[in-house]
């Protein structure tokens, strides 16, 4: 039951990932049920020496990449600009569009290593990929999305309140 | 000396660099007016996904969504998970498996020992293809396909192949042992009624195997039985 307060503890975060991969609020609270769902069947087997955290955030972005590719064939990918202006005001709107511009595989690099704060190998192991390729895709993702944000009036970018 | 380019800059901002670099790139940056810009940009980006993604006017999560009706509903389903692993122990055999589940082990097994006696073609794809072997797997296969860490147990990815279950895909990947001990995990869509792990042993090879979503797993090698089902349970919390 610790466990499982340890899980409850880590779906704001979840969540927050999930919005900013999916751009809807609705995939993106599927998904942290559905996680959620995954992670309660599976932790009486958890071994208690590994992480919680990128375990969490493994199950739920597989959950993600089965439903994407269940969707990519009938569907557009684009945000839900309802949910974005419901969710941001105004001035994290711009970043949000960015972000929607990157390619999935680096908008989940840099959301993993610079929202959920993960070291590069755990966002290696999260992904299955090895971690020369997580730093070329954070590199190209932190590029782009620089190139987007001083296309956009980034003064708006700079003052958000921290 | 490091070069200081956009990589190093990156791991800089990440503190992902080892001390040595550290200082190494710390000494080039105070000379370098442009590079302390393009560090800062970096910075500035990170803070505005940490921070400005954060945001007040979230509608609250749905807690009722969660699965957790009541702590003791949780107990019970422990409980009756590790009574029934401990039953698994004891009766082995004694289990009577439904139909479709004995098909699953069959096929399993079956591949198990055609393909890992090969001494030259035991995978269709070897591991130094990982990426491509598990992309295509998956594809087929219409769910995400991982292969499991299992170094803990000394046995390393070989590969894998593409099987048929029926009129479906299924697929098998391929483990080695530094002393040649292969061991096999089987993955196909459908459905079995029980998702816990089942032991069904062989002559020639054991096998657990369970169900997770709308996938059957076989984990399967000539190994005693405990050390399967470490490993089983290793590849089930990966997968």
């Amino acid at each position: 039951v610790d466990r499982w307060q340890a899980i409850v503890e880590q779906l704001p975060l979840l969540r927050r990932y999930a919005l900013s991969l999916t751009g809807r609020l609705n995939d993106a609270d599927d998904l942290v049920q559905a996680t959620a769902e995954k992670a309660y069947r599976k932790f009486s087997l958890f071994q208690r020496n590994r992480n919680i955290r990128p375990w969490l955030f493994g199950l739920l972005h597989n959950l993600y990449i089965d439903k994407w590719r269940h969707e990519q064939l009938n569907s557009n990918n684009e945000f839900a600009d309802d949910d974005i202006q419901m969710c941001h005001p105004a001035l994290q709107q711009d970043l949000y569009k960015a972000l929607q511009s990157l390619p999935e595989e680096q908008r989940s690099v840099i959301l993993l290593v610079d929202l959920a704060g993960f070291r590069y190998r755990e966002v290696a192991s999260i992904l299955h990929i090895p971690e020369g390729t997580v730093m070329s895709r954070l590199s190209r993702a932190r590029a782009s999305m620089q190139k987007q944000l001083s296309s956009y009036n980034s003064d708006n970018i700079r003052k958000l309140p921290l | 000396l490091i070069t200081v380019d956009e990589d190093v800059l990156n791991r800089l901002a990440d503190d992902e660099l080892t001390p040595l670099e550290r200082e190494s790139i710390l000494s080039a940056l105070e000379l370098d007016a442009k590079i302390q810009q393009q560090l800062s940009k970096i910075k500035r980006l990170k803070l505005n996904i940490s921070k400005g993604l954060v945001t007040e006017t979230l509608p609250p999560f749905d807690i009722s969504r969660l699965p957790v009706p009541n702590r003791s509903h949780w107990k019970v389903v422990t409980f009756a998970v590790s009574l029934a692993l401990v039953i698994g122990f004891s009766m082995g055999r004694y289990w009577t498996a439904p139909e479709d589940t004995l098909f699953v082990t069959n096929q399993a097994v079956g591949a198990h020992l055609v393909y890992a006696a090969e001494l030259k073609h035991p995978v269709e794809v070897f591991a130094n293809e990982e990426a491509h072997l598990l992309g295509w797997l998956s594809k087929r296969l219409d769910r995400t396909v991982i292969a499991p860490d299992l170094a803990r147990f000394s046995f390393t990815l070989l590969g894998g192949r593409l099987l048929v279950k029926g009129d479906k895909p299924a697929a098998q990947l391929m483990y080695e042992r530094t002393d040649g001990v292969r061991v096999t995990l089987y993955l196909a869509q459908g459905n079995m009624e029980n998702s816990e792990f089942r032991f069904e042993a062989g002559d020639q090879a054991s096998a657990f195997y369970w169900q997770d979503d709308q996938t059957t797993f076989a984990l399967i090698g000539a190994l005693p039985r405990e050390t399967l089902l470490n490993i089983a349970q290793a590849s089930y919390d990966q997968l």
